[in-house]
């Protein structure tokens, strides 16, 4: 099936990227400058990044070609690209980074106890799930369970480096409740 | 083999692999979600465990998902697995015309045929494969790495260059850190915490957890209508797979056959098998193919399971994965300290031992839970992902957390994971990086070992027989693609002439 142009545009933008990459491989190789001692047949320790770069950027030149020839014979149906895409599902990929980076920078600092079932009511609503109620009675009642199995069980160190007050207290809580 | 046996059958090994294996056909059974997801998700449970209980659980799930599959294929028409896609052409017409529970029925016992015959082809070839491959040297096992990338990438969804791309990504980030036979850093840009090389386990996380859930929100609130609620899951007869013998053991031939080659996959064999067995049909005549015939369940899923053996052999003895599961599994055998590879033999028998029982004991592990539980996964089909997809964020984010206890893999891993998303819309395959990762370390240490032992004579590389083969078995490859390249071109050209003739 033939790509149309947009896509094609697309494909040449991670085609930009990937020659980046290949690049990068050139010039950040050794951050301080290190000496180079060639071994046997000439190798050193840059020696292989550097056929890797060299092949990656090799092959993106292929891979921009063939995408160019292409844009050359694409048909204009740049309407029915963007218009095939759901804004609502785009939003959700957006949302769902953002809330994820949050969360990690979250459980961070707040630790895993009060970070998880907060993530998982707000996951919940962006994926379109309603009710409040029942999403923060799943939020609690799968936070609970994520906790008993990942730091209570498997001894992950997943307390807040600056503000936990809820691990401790449930440490509390469970050795009184069954005294372990 | 029967140290192997002996090693897994505890209580707690074989309650891990009947977990795992139930996990699997859940997890197969739900469309979007896939088995290298799977092993990556329970990563966090899996350091805990020792080594082998660890490889249990994932031979589980990776078993367990290929049955998983066909159950959504045959009542909802949505795979749930792209190797099961091809089950739905004859399972879904059986089940709508009130055969669902036959239909499943056959899944099950095709998927249980195709496995056995797997496993007998993993143990028969694999303890050969490995001996053979023991006395080889740095410069074989370099070359092999190289053909297996190739290969990976000649056969990996999207063009060769697409798979060539990957894996010299994969390459770079497996040189990231410090340089193993010079004490020199590579591209670690003066932070410490790169110092040890990028997270294997981030890298794992982003591309199988992270990306999975960005490119299936797009699944979430679509409405999945089962065809049936009333199952009864009707096993065949013994005198039913006789009779239809042509189709399973095609099938299993070609799941066995296509699953050792490196990078394809069960989803291709499915499909050439479910070709050769309409073709070769006489009854059913093949025109009935795709109208609900048994032998079109039968062959696909009995395929499907049988690559499951077919690709522990390359993975077992080489160190070169089959599909994306196998390429997740090198990877864990590294995060276990394991040494995957033409050694892996010799240093860690037991664990390779261990795997295979795994795998006999997992398919019949699949055949009783299908057996017995087939309608608790039957209503699980019909849940949304958007309970779903939080949990595997979570999961995921621990996955990459308890590599290091450390915040900083798991943003690598988030890092990987849009890549890995953009990578995957634009028909790039994520599991070529992964295998460039895993053998980049390994490519380039017995690169350099190889020119230590030849004086630093590169024509080492071509001195005997196999290595001779090696090197035009990765030149055939590559000018195949070369030639279907110029062929593609030119066909093109002759399309556009016609459209302007006809404008």
């Amino acid at each position: 099936m033939q790509s149309s142009r947009p896509e094609i545009l697309l494909d040449l933008l991670l085609a930009g990227a990937f020659a980046g990459f290949g690049l990068c491989g050139f010039l950040l190789v050794n951050p301080s400058g290190a000496a180079l001692f060639e071994g046997p047949g000439g190798i050193s320790w840059r020696t292989m990044p550097f056929v890797y770069s060299g092949l990656l950027l090799a092959l993106t030149a292929i891979f921009a070609a063939q995408r160019l020839v292409a844009l050359s014979r694409a048909p204009l149906r740049a309407e029915r690209y963007w218009h095939g895409l759901d804004r609502r599902v785009l939003a959700r990929r957006l949302a769902t980074l953002l809330v994820l980076i949050l969360y990690v920078l979250g459980f961070g600092a707040f630790g895993f106890t009060l970070a998880t079932p907060l993530f998982l009511f707000v996951m919940f609503r962006i994926y379109g799930l309603r009710d409040p109620l029942r999403n923060a009675l799943r939020a609690l009642l799968g936070g609970a369970l994520l906790w008993l199995l990942f730091v209570q069980a498997l001894k992950l160190p997943l307390y807040g480096t600056l503000w936990d007050p809820i691990t401790p207290a449930l440490f509390r809580a469970l050795h009184a409740l069954i005294g372990f | 083999m029967l140290q192997g046996f002996a090693d897994i059958a505890t209580f707690g090994h074989l309650a891990v692999l009947f977990a795992g294996t139930a996990l699997g056909i859940l997890v197969g059974a739900l469309p979007g979600l896939s088995s290298p997801m799977a092993i990556i998700v329970l990563l966090p449970i899996t350091y805990k465990m020792e080594t082998l209980p660890a490889f249990t659980l994932m031979i589980g799930i990776y078993v367990g998902t290929k049955l998983g599959g066909s159950f959504s294929a045959i009542l909802l028409r949505t795979p749930g697995t792209p190797a099961s896609a091809c089950t739905a052409l004859d399972g879904f017409p059986m089940a709508n015309r009130g055969e669902a529970g036959q239909a499943l029925g056959y899944a099950t016992m095709g998927s249980t045929a195709g496995g056995l015959v797997g496993w007998i082809v993993a143990v028969s070839f694999v303890p050969f494969i490995a001996s053979v491959a023991l006395h080889s040297e740095p410069a074989d096992i370099a070359l092999i790495g190289i053909t297996g990338l190739v290969m990976v990438s000649a056969f990996s969804r999207g063009s060769m260059v697409k798979g060539l791309m990957g894996v010299m990504v994969g390459l770079l980030i497996s040189s990231v850190g410090f340089d193993v036979q010079d004490g020199i850093e590579r591209y670690t840009l003066g932070q410490p915490m790169l110092q040890g090389g990028i997270p294997f386990a981030a890298v794992l996380v982003g591309l199988f957890g992270f990306t999975v859930v960005l490119s299936d929100i797009d699944m979430i609130g679509r409405a999945s209508d089962l065809v049936t609620r009333k199952l009864q899951l009707t096993m065949p007869t013994l005198g039913d797979m006789v009779k239809r013998w042509r189709a399973w053991s095609i099938g299993s031939a070609y799941g066995v056959v296509v699953g050792a080659v490196p990078g394809v996959g069960a989803d291709g064999s499915t499909w050439l098998s479910y070709a050769t067995v309409r073709n070769q049909s006489k009854d059913p005549p093949p025109e009935a193919f795709g109208t609900g015939v048994p032998e079109g369940v039968l062959a696909p899923e009995s395929s499907n399971n049988a690559t499951t053996g077919g690709t522990m052999v390359p993975m077992l003895t080489l160190g070169i994965p089959g599909d994306a599961s196998t390429a997740v599994m090198l990877g864990a055998m590294l995060l276990h300290g394991l040494q995957p590879g033409v050694t892996l033999m010799q240093s860690s028998a037991d664990i390779v031992y261990g795997i295979l029982a795994a795998l006999l004991l997992a398919n019949l592990f699949m055949f009783g839970i299908a057996w017995s539980m087939i309608r608790y996964f039957v209503l699980l089909l019909q849940r949304d992902r958007a309970v779903l997809f939080p949990f595997i964020l979570v999961f995921a984010t621990l996955g990459a957390f308890s590599a290091e206890n450390d915040i900083f893999t798991v943003f690598v891993a988030i890092t990987f994971g849009v890549i890995g998303f953009c990578l995957e819309k634009r028909g790039f395959s994520v599991v070529t990086i992964v295998l460039g990762a895993v053998l980049g370390p390994i490519i380039e240490y017995n690169v350099r070992l190889g020119l230590a032992y030849s004086n630093g004579d590169w024509s080492a590389f071509v001195s005997t027989w196999p290595r001779l083969l090696l090197v035009a078995g990765i030149v055939l490859l590559v000018a195949n693609e070369l030639i279907k390249g110029v062929r593609r071109l030119s066909q093109d050209d002759a399309r556009n002439n016609k459209q302007l003739k006809e404008d």
